[in-house]
């Protein structure tokens, strides 16, 4: 289990994978010291950066889907 | 040639980069600046893809340091030349000195709260028609109308979402208080994620902090809990977007 989250059990590896790398981009590209006004990447990986994009809409429908998941097993 | 530049801290040694590749495979080393030391490699490409692995990469490297040290992690895809990094450091001593003081020996943890489900949106408010006019006899709504009312409706849920967003900080605040150093509120009553919060929390709290939170999950059962980290202080590493223009 990846010891960076500190919640429910995952029941998707995928999806806690997913879920790291959401959290780690929009650390990395949100934040930190910048020494210029611009970064200048190049596109290498389209749904890398529909997710940054995107980045808390498809994380939360991700959370959304793992938390409902784990509420449901904790009920049986 | 160009450096790619993943943090900044002092009091750092070459025992924290052992064989360490970084992005581009260039070999991750320490650059000394005065008082305080870059970790750099070099990059000899001609543009730097935002991919998992490149950006994994970035993480990896600035996670490496902070198992010995507080860094002040640069933003993702840094590329600069050493003469460009000796006139940021030399340029901004001081700033960089007081962001280190502020996150020594600390790390940082995240704590989002998914929208709760008694903050989903109830949908607009219905206009007055005929049958709601009282005296029944109140013509129904026009478009305009029917928008400023439905408007008012959605203001008066944000407001109240906003309040319950406070309270629900406030308690984090409360419950945690003793166990972090700093606390920035980065998104607030977006469209899923109700509250995000950024703690800055001394490495020798971060058990108690731990065992804070898995106390505050049970309490506020209603309430989705993600929590991540350790990270390093991206948050509380001074940037455009969280620090005053002077």
């Amino acid at each position: 289990m990846n010891e960076k989250h500190q919640r429910n059990d995952p029941v998707n590896l995928s999806e806690e994978t997913d879920l790291l790398l959401l959290e780690t981009l929009d650390h990395a590209l949100n934040r930190g010291l910048v020494i210029s006004g611009e970064v200048t990447l190049s596109v290498a990986n389209v749904d890398l950066v529909f997710l940054g994009l995107n980045l808390l809409l498809s994380s939360t429908e991700t959370i959304k889907r793992t938390l409902d998941e784990t509420e449901r097993i904790q009920k049986r | 040639m160009r450096l790619y530049t993943y943090c900044l801290a002092d009091k750092l040694t070459p025992a924290l980069t052992p064989g360490l590749l970084g992005i581009g495979g260039g070999n991750v080393y320490l650059l000394p600046l005065g008082p305080v030391s870059a970790v750099v490699s070099e990059f000899h490409g001609e543009d730097l893809p935002l991919t998992r692995e490149n950006v994994g990469l970035h993480e990896q490297v600035i996670e490496n340091i902070l198992a010995g040290a507080s860094p002040l992690p640069f933003r993702f895809g840094t590329l600069v030349t050493e003469q460009e990094l000796k006139t940021y450091c030399d340029r901004h001593q001081s700033s960089i000195g007081a962001a280190l003081d502020r996150v020594r020996g600390c790390i940082e943890m995240n704590v989002k709260i998914i929208t709760p489900v008694w903050n989903q949106n109830p949908g607009p408010a219905k206009p007055l028609s005929l049958k709601e006019g009282g005296a029944g006899k109140t013509p129904p709504a026009g478009p305009g109308t029917s928008f400023l009312m439905e408007r008012a409706g959605e203001l008066k849920s944000e407001e109240a979402a906003r309040k319950q967003a406070e309270t629900i900080e406030a308690s984090i605040e409360r419950k945690l208080e003793g166990a972090i150093r700093e606390t920035r509120v980065s998104h607030r009553l977006g469209q899923q994620i109700f509250l995000a919060v950024a703690h800055l929390v001394e490495r020798r709290q971060l058990a108690r902090y731990q065992e804070l939170i898995r106390e505050l999950r049970s309490e506020q059962k209603d309430l989705h809990f993600l929590t991540s980290g350790p990270w390093p202080p991206y948050t509380f590493t001074p940037s455009p977007e969280t620090e005053p223009r002077p």
